[in-house]
């Protein structure tokens, strides 16, 4: 049964409310008090840096997001270069408002070093967790060479803006999506994805250590180690390190004489 | 009136534990207690909002009408609690830190309101001030029980003192939250139960000693 609304009515629901808008207004005049006692000194210099920042959120750092890292930034305990993602313009100015001086840095962006996948020869058939790391366990992965992609994914997991697809079971980072944060670089438990600078012209698609024959037999596409690329360089930009080529970019002009030497094809025009 | 007052505190420390029995506010209990001092500044927090609120309930539950009580007691709880994070941020910045959003969180924290439904509404505010207490120091035993357990099993420290050098991470982890809960309210239920029991014997024991007292009087007056 539903009561009639009469004045009565409407009275003591203006009571009501009263009483409960003047708890209200007493409660919030002793927060602002409090407050203003309680009061804080934040660093300005925070507010400013949290701005400037990329703002991706992305962890690549180590920090728990952007904010966190602006802070470790003001305390001392992080250094700038730890993130990759904020342009370098960005970073000219976070160092201004820090006093601290930057040299010039290059923009990178990740890049897996192999091209292995289905021209690599499996091991064996592994069928367990979708997970490269719990793989890697398992007498080093289940491609025969020990440096290649095993092609599960777990960078593709790992990367913050989905730049990482899977192609052929090597994973590929899209150049034009990735924002060089590290995570997948962290992610991948055979470490081959690193940091290029965004202008090199060719990388390196093998990170195999083994000998010639060795890659042979593991892998259609892998650096055999003959250093072709390094004799013919016209610039020497490109040295063999424990059987692979290794590409000083400050140096490279971009001439394609490597790319055109490599018998295996192994350093790519990206 | 002193027997009213231990009665509330016995309450609230054992027979309806607020953690252990009642198994409420379970959020902080599972999330604060993966080491012995994140758990004690937990329920020394909730201990003074949960006496502060069931004190101001009590003193204005003449003045709060029957249908906006329970508006009425979020927003008391509510600014308890913002007035606590803001004295924290300024004087324990460490605890503020380590309590993150759990924190906050305390408005909703069932105990807190449950107390002052249950009982601040009703009663004085000298009552109201001892429950809150009592629930508040019982829920801060459990949560440090439970932090000393996890913290020793987890990492083989004690509030931060490393005593021996093994831990099983799974214990600092949500699942060993969960295992060691189910755990403790199992062995406190259990101990409660056998003292309850062994309590009722006495009490039996006695009255029937009485009865044969009494028997034996008749006798000797006949």
């Amino acid at each position: 049964m539903i009561s009639e609304i009469t004045a009565n009515t409407w009275v003591t629901v203006g009571i009501v409310a009263g009483i409960f808008c003047g708890i209200a207004l007493a409660l919030t005049i002793l927060i602002l008090v409090v407050s203003r006692i309680c009061k804080i000194d934040t660093d300005e210099k925070l507010e400013q840096i949290i701005e400037k920042l990329a703002g991706a959120n992305c962890g690549g750092c180590g920090c728990s997001g952007c904010s966190g890292f602006a802070e470790k930034l003001c305390k001392g305990e992080c250094n700038l270069s730890d993130c990759h993602v904020t342009s370098p313009e960005s970073k000219q100015e976070i160092a201004k408002i820090l006093g601290v001086e930057i040299g010039d840095e290059e923009p990178t962006v990740a890049c897996v070093k192999c091209a292995g996948g289905s021209n690599a020869v499996d091991l064996y058939a592994y069928s367990g967790i979708d997970s490269c790391v719990y793989n890697a366990q398992l007498f080093k992965g289940a491609k025969t060479c020990d440096d290649g992609c095993l092609g599960l994914g777990t960078c593709l997991r790992s990367c913050p803006e989905r730049a990482i697809s899977i192609v052929d079971g090597v994973s590929v980072i899209d150049p034009d999506v990735c924002i060089s944060c590290g995570m997948c670089i962290n992610a991948c438990p055979k470490k081959l994805i690193e940091r290029i600078p965004v202008k090199a012209k060719i990388y390196v698609a093998c990170s195999s250590h083994c000998k010639g024959k060795e890659v042979m037999n593991a892998c259609k596409v892998g650096c055999i180690a003959c250093g072709l690329c390094a004799k013919f360089c016209p610039e020497k930009a490109i040295t063999m390190e424990n059987n692979i080529p290794h590409i000083d970019y400050t140096k490279c002009s971009g001439c394609m004489t490597c790319v055109a030497k490599c018998p295996r094809k192994v350093i790519k025009i990206r | 009136m002193k027997n009213k007052y231990g009665k509330i505190t016995l309450d609230g420390l054992i027979f309806n534990n607020p953690t252990f029995v009642l198994v409420l506010g379970t959020c902080p209990t599972l999330a604060m207690t993966s080491n012995a001092s994140d758990a004690f500044g937990m329920g020394i927090s909730v201990l003074v909002v949960l006496t502060l609120s069931n004190i101001i309930i009590s003193a204005l539950r003449r003045i709060i009408p029957n249908a906006v009580r329970i508006p009425a007691f979020i927003v008391i709880i509510a600014t308890l609690v913002t007035l606590l994070k803001l004295f924290l941020n300024k004087f324990i910045p460490d605890l503020y830190a380590s309590m993150g959003t759990f924190l906050p969180l305390i408005v909703v924290n069932c105990m807190i309101l449950g107390r002052a439904e249950a009982y601040a509404s009703k009663n004085g505010v000298l009552a109201s001030a001892v429950d809150g207490i009592a629930n508040g120091i019982g829920f801060t035993v459990s949560l440090v029980a439970m932090g000393i357990i996890r913290e020793f099993i987890g990492s083989g420290s004690i509030f931060g003192l490393q005593i021996m050098d093994f831990g099983i991470s799974f214990f600092a982890m949500p699942m060993g939250a969960f295992m060691v809960y189910g755990i403790c309210i199992a062995l406190f239920v259990y101990i409660l139960e056998s003292i309850q029991r062994a309590m009722r014997i006495k009490k039996t024991k006695r009255l029937h000693g009485e009865l044969l007292n009494g028997e034996e009087l008749n006798k000797e007056e006949a």
